[in-house]
């Protein structure tokens, strides 16, 4: 028998797992933990080259200085100070991935445990339906 | 007027369900084919890509694919475009959509239309449109997207105004076209001072709507509005290369009407009926404060037009048919 409750909770449903729901459910397949490391580590990587890619732009707009200049260069300030702002840009990236990545893998487990509760109340309803037919 | 307004708004919501699918690809089609002749327009290097076929075949593609592939062409003519100047400096623009892309866009997948958006809002002369509708839809996250947005408008028009420098392609040549406009970039004011306004208007719209008062999107327009015009007034007086006075209040009216529109078609609620509902559980009280949304539901006008038929298969007259006088069914 057609119920209005049941075709809005599947139309729900259906909505969720067209939308946002793939991406949901592939999040949840991790452990929280797992899941922020993972992508803590890919952020990481992302950073690292990006500021290799500063690196140069920052060594083409010097280019003639250090063409001009090169024996006579502080290397040892340059790569300590290069170093310095590299490991303060990973530990900023890290702080924001490590929020970014929490903040979604909560909000997707919120939203797959209310799809897992849709999913639990179809279940029981359709197990009544069928008890209610075969008793009848 | 709101009770069109409103008839107007259910109207195109009725329209929008039951054609949605298409609506999104003429739309999606408008925009890429809009943002594609601007870039042609202001920058217009590559022969190549400017042809009305092309930007019509991408925009077409770009409206039967996913969004991605709209941002990629964008992007795809603007390093074009570049190279046509530089092939070094279109290098350059390339990493710089790879850092914007590193360093911000993975955290926030849906930000990167603004920062589209923000440089063609440059172009159409309304760029204050920019923090008034992100500071009401979106939050202070747009802050940042709005400050890459303004970078790379001054990015390209440096690269604009400073392309008949760039005498021929040799490796020395594009570097120094490239410190050219870096060191212009250091230097251009205006840049960093718009950054600022834009950041402080966005703030300004989002802390006044998230405010518990009547009207308060409307609110945060006017007043955000005023904050925007006056501190771009007082910059247009003290800093260099500054839009004109003129720019200024037409760019900010037209801004000021559009943030109105968008927010009007976002929410428009019925302040008339408020609820202020009052209950408890073990742990708390609440107070909740519910507003309707103001709907009309729009006229659903159908006419129909009465044709008798003959035995012989030609309609007459309805006057004919009910034997009614043919002068009544005339005018005097």
């Amino acid at each position: 028998m057609l119920s209005k409750k049941k075709i809005k909770i599947m139309f729900c449903m259906a909505d969720y797992e067209r939308g946002c729901g793939r991406q949901d459910l592939n999040i949840v397949k991790f452990y929280k933990n797992d899941y922020v490391r993972l992508n803590m580590i890919k952020s990481l990587i992302c950073i690292t080259f990006a500021y290799i890619l500063i690196l140069g732009l920052i060594a083409m707009y010097n280019m003639e200085y250090i063409i001009g200049n090169t024996f006579g260069l502080p290397y040892r300030s340059i790569i300590m100070w290069a170093a310095g702002a590299y490991i303060a840009l990973l530990i900023i990236y890290a702080f924001i991935s490590l929020v970014v990545y929490a903040v979604r893998y909560n909000r997707a487990r919120n939203r797959v445990r209310k799809y897992f509760r849709y999913l639990q109340y179809l279940r029981k309803n359709y197990q009544s339906d069928e008890t209610g037919i075969t008793e009848g | 007027m709101i009770l069109k307004l409103l008839d107007f708004k259910e109207s195109l919501k009725q329209l929008y369900e039951k054609y949605g699918i298409y609506i999104k690809m003429v739309l999606k089609f408008a925009a890429a084919f809009a943002v594609f002749s601007i870039i042609n327009a202001e920058m217009g290097y590559n022969n190549a890509i400017e042809n009305v076929f092309i930007v019509a075949g991408l925009s077409v593609i770009s409206a039967l694919t996913p969004d991605a592939v709209f941002v990629i062409f964008a992007t795809v003519f603007t390093v074009l475009h570049t190279y046509s100047v530089s092939p070094v400096l279109a290098c350059v623009v390339v990493v710089m959509y790879l850092l914007i892309y590193f360093m911000y866009i993975r955290y926030a997948p849906g930000q990167v239309y603004v920062i589209m958006a923000v440089p063609v809002l440059y172009a159409l002369n309304i760029p204050y449109v920019s923090p008034l509708i992100c500071g009401i839809f979106f939050g202070p996250v747009s802050i940042i997207s709005n400050i890459i947005g303004i970078f790379v408008y001054f990015v390209f028009s440096e690269i604009i105004s400073t392309a008949g420098v760039s005498a021929g392609n040799s490796v020395s040549n594009t570097v120094n076209f490239f410190n050219i406009i870096v060191d212009n970039l250091k230097s251009n004011m205006y840049m960093f001072v718009s950054m600022i306004i834009f950041a402080a208007v966005i703030l300004v719209t989002y802390i006044i709507r998230r405010q518990k008062i009547k009207h308060a999107a409307n609110i945060a327009i006017l007043i955000a509005s005023l904050i925007n015009v006056v501190a771009f007034l007082v910059v247009s007086a003290f800093v260099e290369n500054a839009d004109t006075r003129i720019e200024i209040l037409t760019g900010s009216a037209a801004s000021i009407v559009i943030a109105y529109i968008a927010s009007f078609f976002r929410m428009s609620l019925d302040y008339s009926g408020t609820k202020h509902i009052q209950f408890e559980d073990d742990e708390y009280y609440y107070y909740v404060k519910a507003v309707p949304k103001l709907s009309v539901s729009a006229p659903d006008k159908q006419v129909k037009t009465i044709h008798a038929q003959n035995p012989n298969g030609n309609t007459a007259n309805i006057s004919e048919v009910f034997n009614v006088d043919q002068n009544l069914s005339k005018k005097d």
